[in-house]
């Protein structure tokens, strides 16, 4: 990949980077509280993984392809909504389109943009997660083939979130349509694959 | 030199522009002069591929905009809406457009220091763009605009939001551009700019060209004394 990505990557991080620091700063109660409540959520969702794991009958069985199709299913979804907001309604990006940088390089940077971003939260999520085990000694019903298929799928969902989005903002309707057609069989593929995987 | 050819779009059911053609000689400013929502800002977008047309054809110096990369090397542009990285500094955002023009790294920041120190903004170059004025953020653009010489400058209302001493400052700046041979092409709505500084003038009014000519021809041919009402009587004609 071209130096120009990566200088075009750079940018946009510290952009977000200072951007994110200034909210907070601003707004210090407001960021205690989301803290409080993704602490919450998360523990609420281990304490309920470990219960259903201590259950005989469930009507229901969750298994680690479940959560990992959960989480690629979120990761896709958010990465395909910012990407619609950041990259194709980013009237910032004129300065870019109007420099002789090719549109490739434009949109590899930004891909690699959500990339970070990605793997950014799932450490974020995997930091808060680890701590509240320890923490209550919670007994995860994970095995652990977990992590790497984890790794794969942060990877992933943001390709395919972006690729959705840019198969989004097609003009022509037919080829929008056909574009979409094919590219939702993704999702169940995905699924499949998730539910079926016995270890690398 | 930047030449276009009976250039639509449409936006829907929408004509903005309706079959637009005019010619931008090399050495001279040329100014497109019209009310908001005329059609300016989709010309220059149109020019500068951030817009496609709906037909007609644009060139910058021969070469064919939308089909030939190397135009984007041809010219320099400022929008009239800055829309910045509001958390990089100006110098960043200077220095990230250069860079995309290929420019040394020693005549970035040479340029970037001449320039911040003709405009006045050398003081604040290192805080963030989100903390600066319309006026210092014009600044920036222009300077962005200019940096790498390009020798087609692309200009969308430059003197909004600035005072009358860096007016006075703009308006020298561009016309000694074109004296040393560029060619600007610069929308604007204020006649006094567009009266003191072009060569030509075309005046636009729903999405057409309804006058053209020097300054002085627009104003004779219409037995008037000012730009001003040379604009008001044709685009009450118009």
């Amino acid at each position: 990949m071209d130096k120009t990505v990566f200088e075009l990557f750079s940018y946009e991080i510290i952009q977000s980077y200072r951007a994110t620091k200034q909210k907070i700063f601003d707004h210090p109660f407001m960021t205690m509280w989301f803290l409080l409540l993704l602490f919450t959520g998360f523990g609420l969702v281990l304490f309920l993984m470990e219960y259903a794991s201590t259950l005989d009958e469930l009507f229901i069985e969750p298994t680690r392809g479940d959560v990992l199709f959960s989480i690629f299913f979120f990761l896709f979804a958010k990465t395909s909504a910012e990407t619609v907001d950041d990259t194709f309604r980013n009237k910032r990006l004129k300065y870019l389109i109007t420099s002789p940088t090719t549109s490739k390089k434009i949109v590899f940077s930004r891909l690699l943009k959500e990339i970070w971003y990605n793997i950014l939260l799932v450490a974020v999520s995997l930091v808060i997660v680890t701590l509240l085990v320890y923490l209550f000694n919670i007994n995860l019903p994970l095995d652990t083939y977990f992590i790497p298929h984890l790794y794969i799928l942060i990877l992933l969902a943001p390709i395919s979130g972006f690729f959705l989005a840019m198969l989004s903002q097609l003009r022509d309707l037919k080829k929008k349509l056909l574009g979409l057609f094919l590219y939702g069989q993704v999702i169940p593929i995905v699924f499949y694959i998730t539910k079926n995987f016995k270890g690398i | 030199m930047i030449e276009v050819n009976k250039l639509k779009k449409s936006f829907g059911e929408f004509e903005a522009l309706k079959g637009v053609s005019f010619r931008a000689p090399k050495g001279e400013v040329f100014s497109l002069l019209g009310s908001n929502g005329a059609g300016k800002t989709t010309i220059i977008k149109i020019i500068t591929s951030l817009l496609e047309p709906t037909s007609g054809e644009v060139f910058i110096d021969g070469l064919k905009v939308n089909s030939d990369p190397q135009v984007k090397c041809l010219f320099g542009y400022m929008p009239e809406h800055p829309h910045l990285y509001d958390r990089l500094t100006g110098r960043e955002f200077l220095e990230m457009n250069a860079n995309l023009r290929g420019m040394k790294e020693n005549v970035i920041k040479r340029k970037i220091q001449n320039f911040s120190e003709d405009l006045g903004i050398s003081g604040v170059l290192d805080s963030e763009i989100g903390s600066y004025s319309k006026g210092m953020k014009q600044k920036i653009l222009f300077i962005n605009a200019v940096i790498h010489d390009p020798p087609n400058l692309i200009l969308d209302e430059p003197t909004s939001g600035l005072d009358p001493r860096y007016t006075r400052y703009i308006k020298n700046k561009i016309q000694n551009l074109a004296r040393d041979g560029k060619t600007i092409l610069m929308s604007t709505h204020i006649t006094s700019v567009a009266a003191e500084i072009s060569d030509n003038i075309a005046v636009i009014n729903g999405g057409q060209i309804i006058a053209e000519g020097q300054p002085q021809e627009l104003m004779e041919n219409t037995n008037k004394s000012t730009l001003e009402e040379v604009f008001i009587e044709v685009v009450k004609d118009g």
